[in-house]
């Protein structure tokens, strides 16, 4: 049988964290009332007139530059037609004829490997209105339409057809979303819809060099999800091209529940977009010095932070990898470094402790009020011997649900580890005297009778013991 | 296509437009246009374009923009005032994804 491959593209649309709308003052903000937030521009009523807010063009030529794009000196702004209820003018304005950001690229890693995935272009447009469908999107009768996304600025970036398999999708899109939230340029939620993917797939046999029949896959709303909805297109088509059955071009919804991709049909068949530059909105013509000055501008992108975790701290490729996936995350890591000099310790604290609690909180770390020096003076605590590791882990877990310094609540929990050799040896004498058995058996030369030993002096103290203590203490008394 | 527009272009231009041209002024209709065009092409052929560069624009205005600033919305009310159809606070409209 053929070996077969697939070529991926992917299409992401992200929303700009700009105050107000792309052509109007309307607010852009997340969770409004429906059509609270709609003017005479943003519904496309007669007479209205567009004007361009300079934040959203900045913003995207933030992200163009951070996926290593060219940004082009001179742009229009096209209407492209369609009729659709979301689309309140009859089209959208987007960047057809000049899209503003060409010929970037975003290298993933892979098994070790670096891909490189071309960015074709990254430009600028309006969001769309939402439809509202009470009950199942296929039995409502009817939908509700809500501007308040109508006019939401958005950058819409288009990758070359350079992704293989759907690993490298997921992998690409977190890579994505880490860089555009390193410029501070979106929230990138895919839950929440600010950042959103289809993907155009298609499969070839793969010494081919000629592009397979695709089609186009929709609603995918997770990371996950568009994993999932690639592997399972990939492997239909893969079925219908090895039975000798055509790949019909044509839009597919992944259905979450179902775990399938399906056709979705709508009543109107857009072909022919008609797009031509919106004589309402002047060209843009773009200042080399003021691209300079955004480049400048632009923090450190997380490629050369890890490579400078890797090399200037020490860290493990995989600890730096998670620590820069988030520009919040790593600063937080370097602060902390610069309070309490010990990089892999710092790094261990922020995967494990410090993820745990957002995890089971649900938040991200610049959601909380959890600061650098916390986290510093309470491995300054542990390193110093007042707590145990283990103690630690509990104070952290205060810390980060009240807000409150380590050093205040080691006190006032009485948490303060136990280095005294005469209360920590007559605790140890009682767990010695009380388990008989396990002191013989250590004695006869069974070393992992001890670990029970320590647990049993630990649990006594509550955690309190310095372990290390504990266990020259436990070896001493056994020796003899 | 050719010197003149054909009914088939017409009628798919419509369609793309939304437009329904009753049956009686198709013909009416495609002669208007096609005289349009047959306009344009006549200035297009006199006139000596060749310094002048194509644009969408009639004012020579580039790189207009506003500051990032709020400004009031619509109430409500005022927006849906149009609206043929609403509810809960919506545009209300038929339905668009057909069932499968």
């Amino acid at each position: 049988m053929r070996e077969m491959e697939a070529v991926i593209g992917l299409e992401i649309h992200i929303e700009l964290q700009t105050g107000t709308k792309i052509f109007c003052g309307c607010s852009t903000a997340f969770g409004a009332a429906p059509n609270t937030q709609v003017c005479p521009v943003c519904l496309g009523l007669p007479g209205h007139k567009p004007v361009l807010n300079q934040k959203a063009v900045e913003y995207h030529t933030r992200a163009a530059l951070a996926l290593n794009c060219e940004i082009v000196p001179y742009t229009t702004f096209d209407r492209k037609n369609y009729f659709y209820a979301d689309l309140p003018k009859g089209y959208q304005i987007s960047q057809y004829f000049h899209p503003m950001g060409v010929n970037g690229h975003v290298d993933v890693n892979l098994n070790g490997e670096t891909r490189r995935i071309g960015i074709r272009q990254i430009h600028l447009e309006e969001d769309t209105g939402k439809l509202l469908h009470p009950g199942e999107i296929t039995d409502s009768p009817y939908s509700l339409v809500d501007f308040n996304r109508a006019g939401v600025p958005l950058v819409e970036i288009v990758t070359q057809p350079d992704v293989r398999n759907a690993e490298e999708a997921r992998l690409f899109l977190q890579k994505l979303r880490s860089i555009i939230r390193y410029v501070g340029v979106s929230d990138c939620k895919m839950e929440e819809g600010s950042m959103r993917c289809d993907a155009n797939v298609s499969v070839r046999p793969s010494d081919s060099v000629e592009f397979g029949q695709k089609t186009e896959l929709k609603n995918m709303n997770s990371f996950r999800a568009v994993a999932r909805g690639i592997e399972y297109e990939i492997a239909r088509q893969t079925e219908l091209v090895r039975g000798g059955e055509p790949v019909v071009p044509e839009t597919r919804h992944w259905d979450e529940a179902r775990g399938i991709t399906r056709v979705m049909r709508t009543k109107y068949l857009a072909t022919d977009y008609r797009c031509f530059p919106d004589p309402n909105v002047p060209p843009l013509e773009c200042d080399p010095e003021w691209v300079a000055r955004i480049r400048q501008s632009l923090p450190e992108p997380p490629d050369a932070r890890y490579a400078r975790l890797v090399h200037d701290h020490g860290l493990p490729a995989y600890d730096a990898e998670v620590i820069t996936a988030s520009r919040a995350m790593a600063d937080f890591y370097e602060q902390t470094v610069d309070l309490f000099n010990e990089p892999k310790t710092v790094s261990n604290w922020l995967m494990g402790e410090v993820s745990r609690c957002l995890n089971a909180a649900g938040k991200e770390l610049e959601e909380t009020a959890l600061a650098p020096q916390q986290l510093a003076g309470l491995l300054q605590l542990v390193q110093k011997g007042v707590i145990s590791g283990k103690i630690a882990k509990e104070v952290f877990e205060d810390v980060f649900q009240t807000g409150r310094d380590p050093e205040t609540i080691v006190k006032e929990k009485g948490l303060v580890q136990i280095a005294d050799e005469d209360e920590l040896g007559a605790v140890v004498d009682r767990v010695i005297t009380a388990n008989p058995k396990v002191a013989e058996d250590f004695r006869g030369g069974k070393e992992r009778a001890l670990g029970f030993l320590v647990g049993q002096v630990m649990k006594e103290t509550r955690g309190k013991a310095n372990p290390q203590l504990v266990n020259e203490l436990l070896r001493q008394r056994l020796r003899n | 296509m050719g010197d003149r527009i054909s009914s088939a272009e017409m009628a798919r231009a419509a369609e793309a437009a939304r437009l329904e041209i009753a049956a009686a002024e198709k013909e009416d209709f495609l002669e208007a246009i096609n005289g349009l065009f047959a306009f344009v092409r006549r200035q297009w052929e006199t006139l000596n374009t060749e310094a002048v560069t194509p644009t969408a624009y009639v004012r020579n205005l580039k790189s207009v923009c506003r500051p990032d600033v709020p400004r009031a919305s619509l109430p409500r009310e005022t927006a849906l005032a149009n609206a043929p159809d609403a509810a809960d606070g919506c545009f209300r409209v038929p339905k668009i994804i057909e069932n499968q």
